[in-house]
């Protein structure tokens, strides 16, 4: 088991990008949710509880897109989204859905 | 004179909505990228222009900078080979080109099964690249010595 934290630090050293914060991040999603867009400028969001979405939801932003797997429960890694970022459910939600994030603000 | 390479990412896109990653590495004596085109090779049937049929991002020197993104269409009929797009990107020796394909083909027969219509497909990306202006490259066999020394003998 790795440490996020760790993770992003030295990801950020090895881009050579200097961060002016970073915090925590949540997006609730209601029920009935199938797409939900937003933006992320000039900061990168670390996804930490991609294990919690539906297998199948995409989520695309401008430097990188994924698919949530199937086995997504086995996944340790964490990726970061950055410009706008959308996200679309195969599905409406069912439950209530939290998106937790790593934010790094970018100097 | 400036040495121009050209450099040939290929990706084979098998699934609807699918997201190929494009993870690269450019040879290490490719000094600057000044180009790019992305286009379609082969695979789509259709018989009229699709104006996208995929989304694009590439970013250079291994993650530091997010520089392409584009869409990607389909031409039924190609009349012109599409000019390059210009770029300025000094390239760190021997670093990643990174980024994505993402499939956004629209289902054009609503009735039909999406297993029955898709069909795979190829995209390539296409680099424009000036060679480094040094005369010296480094070679992998210059980090053995005594493999390059065992080579030469």
């Amino acid at each position: 088991m790795y440490d996020h934290l760790v993770f992003i630090q030295s990801q950020l050293k090895q881009r050579q990008i200097e961060p002016a914060l970073q915090q925590f991040y949540r997006i609730e999603l209601p029920v009935g949710t199938s797409h939900y867009q937003f933006y992320a400028y000039n900061e990168l969001l670390f996804l930490t509880n991609a294990a919690a979405l539906p297998p199948g939801t995409l989520i695309h932003s401008d430097s990188r897109t994924r698919r949530i797997p199937l086995d997504a429960q086995s996944l340790e890694g964490i990726e970061d989204y950055s410009g706008t970022i959308s996200v679309e459910f195969p599905l409406p939600l069912e439950v209530d859905t939290t998106m937790e994030f790593i934010q790094i603000v970018i100097k | 004179m400036t040495k121009i390479r050209y450099h040939i990412i290929k990706l084979d896109v098998t699934e609807y909505e699918q997201v190929v990653e494009i993870r690269h590495r450019l040879p290490s004596n490719y000094g600057r990228c000044v180009g790019y085109v992305v286009r379609h090779v082969k695979g789509i049937g259709s018989d009229v222009d699709i104006p996208e049929i995929g989304l694009v991002a590439i970013e250079f020197n291994s993650r530091k900078q997010l520089y392409v993104n584009d869409f990607v269409g389909y031409e039924f009929q190609v009349d012109q080979l599409p000019e390059y797009q210009e770029l300025n990107i000094p390239l760190e020796s021997g670093q990643l080109v990174t980024g994505f394909y993402l499939d956004t083909q629209k289902n054009p027969y609503p009735l039909i099964d999406i297993k029955e219509w898709f069909r795979p497909y190829q995209v390539a990306i296409y680099l424009k690249c000036e060679l480094q202006n040094s005369k010296q490259h480094v070679r992998s066999s210059c980090i053995h010595p005594v493999a390059a020394e065992a080579a030469a003998n």
